[in-house]
């Protein structure tokens, strides 16, 4: 007996030293962690970017839809918020940019995604598309930072002030600052290959597909002046699926233009992305020279904007809801459509183009189509629709950088704001905001002259 | 990989090795022969023979009882002769038989005596007497612990250990406790708990203070290289009752009742009386700032200007409101209606003894506790039982048992709670008829609200006293816990020990709905469609959160050398591994719509997916508490061995050694595991020098010094996603949690302890200085990254090295004079700490020095508090002085910009550097008057203040009345005066509130506690002994350097602790 114990113990001893070693602290600790490995992996980091807060503050803020009461302004927290508003000299003081970190954030995501799938041994149709998807996002949203913080494509000076083009995610890597023509060429480049990888099915609004390839491309080619391939790519866009909202047949009084389903029910979104609804609150008014600038038979009058308290609040997101939508949609491509058409001098084709777009915009008893042979005022017109639909959507500051460099329709924006009038000229150095000063002390780098 | 088994190896193979040599010495010792020894047993006071004395053999089952002389008899073997002595008048004692041939005289200490007890330090893997220590320890009995009252073990160490100290005033966790200063930043401060010779990761609430034999504080490495990486910030080693041999059946039966008064909400400074709120909504309103229409909320009183001025009240109802508004003070009907005084009730019962073969102990004890906030009160039951066997002469079995269940019912509305609603500061929580008062709340529009009814929705007031019975959460925790231990005398001089340790833990919550509550109904109402359909029943809601369940699996099996001696040499040591399997998972919760509470009926067949609009504005999806389903698995290995080596009785020399593994996650294979050690030496000075006894009783030296490190699970080399489902998607999806640091390294710290132990004057004073340093390498710490890495979370590196320098002190003295006793207990310690290294990028802008985190920046203390420099107000405008480089500035932002951290003022350290304690009793016959104060000296607060411009934005403070108002006002104030809506600027609120103008001293002195004791004198009655007490706690300042009386301890809080008075009685039969 004596005996049976001390082995016992003995041999539970050795058995607990010797025994347990292999494997035991291999075990897992949360089963829901995971270093990312696997082509399921990346799979699933790519579909958790959500665009529900987008970067498009300082563009809309520096745009000129909002026009603030001084109560608004005044009552207003955050202080980049109101100096982008009136484009002052410094903007941040010390804040936190969301339109700096967030696009960042998803770009990081990207490039963690892409440095997994070159691990990967085996090429397959799966990878491709996954892979697509990763360069999608990294260009969306470096074409994001481009509109706010490098400087217009226009400008003569492309070899200086680029946006930091970081390409890997360790975060122990300093990457300054790239030219304006680097950024834009990572954008294409990452846009075309994209665009070839990337299979035709259209899964989801909320996933990056052939159709937001083409888009985006056509956005970028637009911006650059490049109306050939701008066109080429709409037209590419729009033959997958060149479905529009017809204004006829929404209720139009409704508190909401759009049902709240996330665009669900919507058929002319191509890419999701809202912005969050609390820029400057959900009473901020719109600027009365836009409203008025509707024709009586046009329906977005009525659709995108209800009166309260004599102000026009916009109610036509493509959300359903206060958050303006800042994401891909078919309308936006009509209008690149023509007005590469009208650039290239082919006005006729874009008076055709324009008029399917606002023959679901305007009641269809009373609609009269456009038929402009001058170029110049085939251009005016497109401009002036751009403005007209799309409110809201982070654009309009784009529009108004570019068409400084283009003389004849370029116009100097005003704002009051406190009995004090503020102006922001053609070209202005003001349409680049500046590098967050938190990015310049921790990554050093040539602030842009402002 | 291949590095971490190579690690493996070699321990099992010295682990082998030594059960080997462990089995050779087992049968060369066993051929030694027993020794018969004699000896005789007497009081240790006036020598007078004590019979009916245990004695046993320690590590054996052998054991005799002296007889009517006092004599004994018992037979020992070389290298077995420690024997214990117990008897239940006397204290017990324990001793080596050095002489064998003579009698042995033992003098046992009657346990009514003050004279203290032999400290036994306690390290949870072995005991020892503390003069053959060589670490700093801190041992707290039974007797000290329960001079304290309180529901939970560790707020009872409050004052009684050098070096302790609470973060956290009213603090119960461990992580409200600091061990000695700082030994890391980020990683796990919490030091590490021992129960039953096992890390105890429950909630210390379920432990109960009255199941507590003893508490020992490891302080300094040695603690670390037994207990291993978990235990660089110190462990606390708590004993629970087990019984004694050979004592008669006794039963204690102890109470104690706790008043504490409702707390005074008006003594808060972060509030101002209704009447100026009026004021500065008035002018919001006048510059037009509030939007009226049916999607925004407006305080009451803002609705009843709008309602002036479009006619809808009339100038006479206005007034009538406006002066109700103006008079009514919510602080005060929250302490009418929602605050009553807490009362705690605490029952223990236990029942102990114990044969020559056996002990055992059994104790149940309820906890009632009636919380301040009226509707709130909770509940524990515990039972521990606990029961050694001797089984044969080799074999000991010790089992035992614990449960504890509590309860919690929360169902008050605090305070806080009614922040809520708008313009809550003149909210009436009852109305002039004396009924419950209907208020707007959570942002809903007075127009909403006013009409719901009408417009066919439910009524849409909220009630807060009503809602008090129409909620009801609770909450429950059980947990068990069991242990065996078995340990068997191997022949000669080993011992072998098997320990084994489960423990359960399972916590619920939930909250029921009454339909009538306001949640139920506001659901109702805000999903109510356009037709008039209600999405959700109006019925109750049954809420079952997320239930957490736990077990722990710990074992250890450990070889004993208790004692081997050869002539002047002598050794024990141990060496052994333990396996700890945790797994801790939470199981999700559901939400049951249309509930029932008397059928128990209800369902959860809801349309979730869809969304919904909402009123008054917006869309959502009908609530459901989100499915999570976690699963965290732990799983610890450790290999530890201890060897101590006297010579002579005088010099002692100590070595551990731990190699610790566990499972943590993202991690290389080979950083899995740490190795610690550590080494001591001990010097009993007395021994080699002859010293006059009457002057010097005691003299001794002490070194240790170690490596030990800290645990961090929050880092990781490798990036680190987590899976998800998303909810546009439905897909599983994953968000990358950790982007992972390839260069991390694990964080170490080197502890060196000189400590010194004396007594003089035989007793009459004892103390003890222990000076250490504590060196933190490669400190994990957030580091500042540019935004455009994409992360601008935390993200973590080795940033610095931190070295902590302290002295702990400690003094007690005793003096008897005609039977009255004075013993007093001074306890004091220093702490600094300077950051020596740092590895984070140079960064100057301010707000990372005035708003925190602190960087580390070279040769300053991680505790310093930075500020900007106060030149006072301007006497013209009543605004901050601004000066750069000795120029008058008005551009605030210019002036902020332009500073620099070397322009910031160094303050102070932000955490005591000089604390402790001093307690004095005062004894007469049965009475003893006890008190303690507590001091903490330098080190500076920054005290909240006016924030100009943001009473606006409902941020409020009483200096508003101290504020500038007219030239010469600066001369007494260094508020700035009030600003118009709309006009402040950007930084502005920064150039008075980050200045020196809001730093204040923190150094005071508090009475802490006032107890007065009674015994009770028997005779020849049944009850053997009875002692009742009453105590005074939270008596307030003695002593504040601070001239506002501002109490440093609790400056920025609504309001202060109130005084507690306890009563109670301890007894047994």
């Amino acid at each position: 007996m004596r005996l049976n114990i001390k082995t016992g113990f003995c041999i539970s001893f050795l058995v607990l030293v010797l025994g347990c070693a292999d494997g035991f602290l291999d075990v897992k600790q949360d089963q829901a962690l995971r270093i990312p490995n696997s082509l399921e992996d990346v799979d699933a980091l790519l579909k958790g970017l959500v665009y529900n807060s987008s970067a498009r503050e300082l563009a809309i803020a520096g745009g000129d839809e909002y026009q603030l009461t001084d109560a608004i302004y005044n009552g207003l927290r955050n202080v980049y918020k109101k100096n982008a508003y009136i484009w002052a000299d410094s903007v941040y003081l010390g804040e936190r940019v969301p339109d700096w970190n967030l696009p960042y954030y998803y770009i990081m995501n990207a490039n963690l995604a892409l440095e997994v799938l070159e691990k990967l041994p085996n090429q397959s149709e799966k990878l491709e598309q996954v892979k697509s998807s990763a360069l999608f996002h990294r260009a969306y949203n470096f074409y994001v930072l481009s509109q706010s913080f490098a400087p217009p494509f226009h400008q003569k000076e492309l070899n200086a002030y680029g946006l930091p083009l970081r390409l890997e995610s360790d975060v122990s890597i300093k990457v300054g600052r790239s030219t304006i023509a680097e950024t834009y060429q990572r954008i294409v480049a990452d846009l075309e290959e994209a665009s070839v990888l990337i299979n035709d099915s259209f899964v989801s609004r909320f996933l990056p597909s052939k159709r937001a390839c083409y888009a985006l491309l056509a956005r970028v080619y637009l911006v650059m002046g490049d109306f050939d391939n701008a066109l080429k790519n709409a037209e590419l866009c729009l033959s997958i699926n060149d479905c529009l909202n017809d204004f006829n047949e929404l209720n139009l009084k409704s508190n909401f233009l759009f049902t709240a389903d996330l665009g669900l029910t919507n058929k002319e979104i191509i890419f999701y992305d809202n912005m969050g609804p609390s820029l400057f609150g959900s009473s901020a008014p719109i600027n009365k020279d836009l409203v008025e600038l509707y024709s009586d038979n046009d329906l977005r009058k009525i659709g995108y904007f209800r009166q309260q308290n004599s102000n026009n609040l916009f109610k036509g997101s493509y959300t359903g809801g206060n958050s303006p939508f800042c994401g891909l949609a078919n309308d936006e491509i009509y209008l690149i459509k023509a007005e590469s058409l009208a650039h290239l001098g082919r006005v006729s084709e874009a008076n055709e183009t324009l008029n399917v777009l606002l023959k679901n915009r305007c009641d269809k008893n009373e609609f009269i189509p456009i038929a402009v042979i001058d170029k110049k005022d085939m251009l005016r017109i497109v401009f002036e629709e751009r403005r007209k639909e799309l409110v809201l959507r982070g654009l309009r500051w784009e529009d108004l950088r570019r068409l400084g460099w283009m003389e004849e329709y370029s116009r100097v924006v005003s704002k009051e704001i406190n009995g004090k009038t503020h102006t922001l000229n053609p070209k202005s150095t003001k349409f680049t905001f500046p590098i967050p000063e938190k990015e310049l002390e921790l990554n050093q780098m040539v602030q842009t002259p402002r | 990989m291949r590095r971490y088994y190579q690690i493996n190896m070699d321990l099992r193979w010295f682990l082998g090795s030594l059960i080997l040599l462990a089995n050779l010495l087992g049968n060369v010792s066993a051929q030694q022969n027993d020794v018969m020894i004699n000896g005789v047993v007497r009081s240790a006071v006036d020598s007078s023979i004590v019979a009916g004395a245990s004695i046993a053999v320690d590590g054996t089952a052998r054991s005799v009882r002296s007889d009517q002389k006092g004599y004994f008899s018992i037979k020992i073997a070389q290298g077995k002769d420690r024997i214990r002595v117990t008897h239940m008048q006397f204290k017990s004692v324990e001793m080596h038989v050095k002489d064998m041939a003579n009698t042995l005289n033992v003098y046992l200490i009657p346990s009514t005596s003050v004279i203290d007890e032999v400290e036994v330090v306690q390290t949870g893997y072995f005991s020892l007497p503390k003069e053959r220590a060589t670490g700093s320890y801190s041992y707290i009995d039974e007797k000290m612990l329960n001079r304290a009252v309180g529901e939970d073990i560790l707020s009872r160490l409050d004052n009684l250990v050098p070096g302790l100290q609470f973060k956290n005033p009213e603090g119960s966790n461990a992580s409200d406790i600091r061990v000695r200063g700082l030994s890391t930043i980020h990683s796990d401060e919490t030091p590490l708990i021992v129960l039953d010779n096992f890390p105890y990761e429950g909630d210390l609430k379920n432990i109960n203070p009255s199941d507590i034999e003893s508490v020992t504080i490891l302080k300094d490495a040695a603690a670390a290289s037994i207990w291993g990486a978990r235990a660089g910030n110190g462990v606390i080693v708590i004993q629970t009752k087990k019984g004694k041999f050979d004592a008669p059946i006794r039963l204690n039966l102890t109470h104690n009742t706790t008043w504490k008064d409702k707390p005074d909400l008006m003594k808060g400074m972060d509030w101002i009386p209704s009447s100026e709120l009026l004021k500065i909504e008035k002018e919001k309103y006048k510059k037009s700032a509030y939007t009226f229409n049916n999607t925004t909320a407006v305080p009451a009183y803002v609705q009843l200007l709008e309602d002036l001025q479009q006619g809808k009240v009339t100038q006479q109802e206005f007034d009538l409101w406006e002066d109700r508004f103006g008079k009514a003070n919510v602080r005060q009907d929250a302490m009418d209606y929602l605050y009553r005084p807490n009362l705690q009730q605490q029952y223990y019962l236990s029942g102990s003894g114990g044969g020559q073969q056996y002990r055992f102990n059994i104790g149940m004890g309820v906890d009632q506790n009636q919380m301040e906030l009226v509707g709130n009160k909770s509940a524990r039951y515990n039972l521990n039982s606990s029961g050694t066997f001797l089984i044969g002469k080799s074999v000991e079995w010790q089992t035992g048992l614990r449960y504890t269940n509590r309860q919690n019912r929360s169902d008050g509305i605090a305070f806080s709670s009614l922040t809520n609603v708008e313009g809550y500061q003149y909210l009436s929580l009852k109305d002039s008829n004396g009924d419950n008062m209907p208020v707007q709340i959570f942002g809903l529009p007075l127009g909403y609200v006013r009409e719901a009814e009408s417009s066919g929705l439910l009524d849409w007031y909220y009630r807060p006293l009503d809602e008090r019975n129409l909620v009801d959460r609770t909450s429950r925790a059980d947990d068990f816990l069991v242990q065996q231990v078995l340990t068997y005398q191997l022949k000669g001089i080993f011992r072998a020990s098997a320990n084994y340790q489960l423990s359960r833990s399972i916590l619920g919550a939930s909250t029921k709905y009454d339909k009538d509550s306001y949640y139920v109904r506001d659901l109702v109402n805000r999903f109510t469609q356009s037709d008039g359909t209600k999405v959700i029943p109006h019925q109750g809601i049954y809420i079952e959160s997320p239930s957490n369940t736990g077990y722990v699996h710990a074992a250890r099996l450990q070889l004993d050398l208790p004692n081997l001696r050869y002539r002047d040499h002598q050794m024990s040591g141990l060496a052994g591994s333990e396996i700890r399997i945790s797994n801790q998972e939470t199981l999700p919760g559901f939400t049951m719509y249309n509930y029932d509470s008397d059928l128990l009926t209800g369902t959860g067949l809801m349309d979730y997916s869809s969304l919904y609009r909402t009123l008054p504005t917006g869309t959502s999806r009908i609530p459901l508490l989100n499915p999570n389903h976690k699963l965290i698995k732990d799983r610890f290995l450790s290999y530890f061995g201890n060897l101590g080596y006297q010579f002579q009785d005088t010099y002692i020399l100590t070595g551990s050694f731990r190699w610790d593994g566990s499972n943590l996650f993202g991690v290389k294979t080979n950083q899995k595991g740490t190795a610690l050690w550590s080494v001591g030496t001990g010097w009993n000075i007395l021994n080699t020098f002859s010293l006059p006894e009457d002057f010097l009783s005691q003299l001794k030296l002490r070194t240790t010094y170690g490596l030990s490190g800290n645990v961090n699970k929050s880092v990781s080399h490798h990036p680190i996603i987590r899976y998800d489902v998303s909810s546009r998607l439905n897909v599983p999806i994953a968000i990358v949690s950790n982007i992972g640091n390839p260069s991390l390294k694990w964080e170490s710290v080197k502890t060196l302890n000189l400590g010194l132990d004396f007594g003089l004057k035989a007793g009459r004073l004892n103390g003890s200085v222990d000076y250490y340093t504590k060196n933190g390498y490669d400190l994990i710490g957030n580091t500042y990254l540019a935004p455009s890495t994409g992360v601008t979370t935390d993200y973590m590196i080795n940033y610095a090295d931190i070295k902590t320098k302290g002295v702990d002190f400690s003094l007690t003295s005793r003096l008897d004079y005609r039977g009255v006793g004075w013993r007093s207990n001074l306890l004091s310690s220093w702490v600094k700490n300077k950051v020596s290294k740092y590895n984070t990028p140079e960064v100057n802008d301010l707000s990372y020095f005035i708003t925190g985190p602190v960087p580390p920046v070279l040769g300053e203390s991680k505790d310093m508090l930075y500020a900007l420099p106060w030149y006072g107000l301007d006497p013209d405008t009543g605004f901050p002085l601004m000066y750069l480089d000795g120029v008058k500035t008005e551009s605030y932002t210019s002036y902020y910009y332009a500073q620099t951290r070397d322009d910031l003022v160094r303050a102070g350290a932000a955490i005591p550097t000089w604390y402790g304690s001093w307690r004095n009793d005062l004894s007469w016959r049965g009475l003893t008057l006890s008190l303690t104060m507590q001091f903490k000296f330098g080190y500076v607060f920054r005290k909240n203040s006016l924030d100009s411009g943001n009473e606006y934005n409902g941020k409020y403070h009483m200096d508003y009345f101290n504020r500038w108002q007219k030239s010469g006002d600066e001369k007494y104030t260094d508020v700035p005066r009030a600003i118009a809506y709309g006009e402040g600027k950007a930084m502005q609120s920064a150039a008075y509130t980050y200045t020196m103008a809001l730093i204040r001293p923190g150094d005071h002195i508090r009475l802490n506690d006032i107890r007065l004791d009674y015994s009770v004198p028997l005779k020849g009655n049944r009850i053997k002994s009875l002692s009742v007490y009453g105590m005074a706690r939270n008596l307030g300042l003695i002593w504040n350097k601070n001239k506002e009386r501002l109490d440093p301890d609790y400056h920025n809080a609504s309001y202060l602790p109130n005084k507690v008075f306890s009563f109670g009685f301890q007894s047994s039969f």
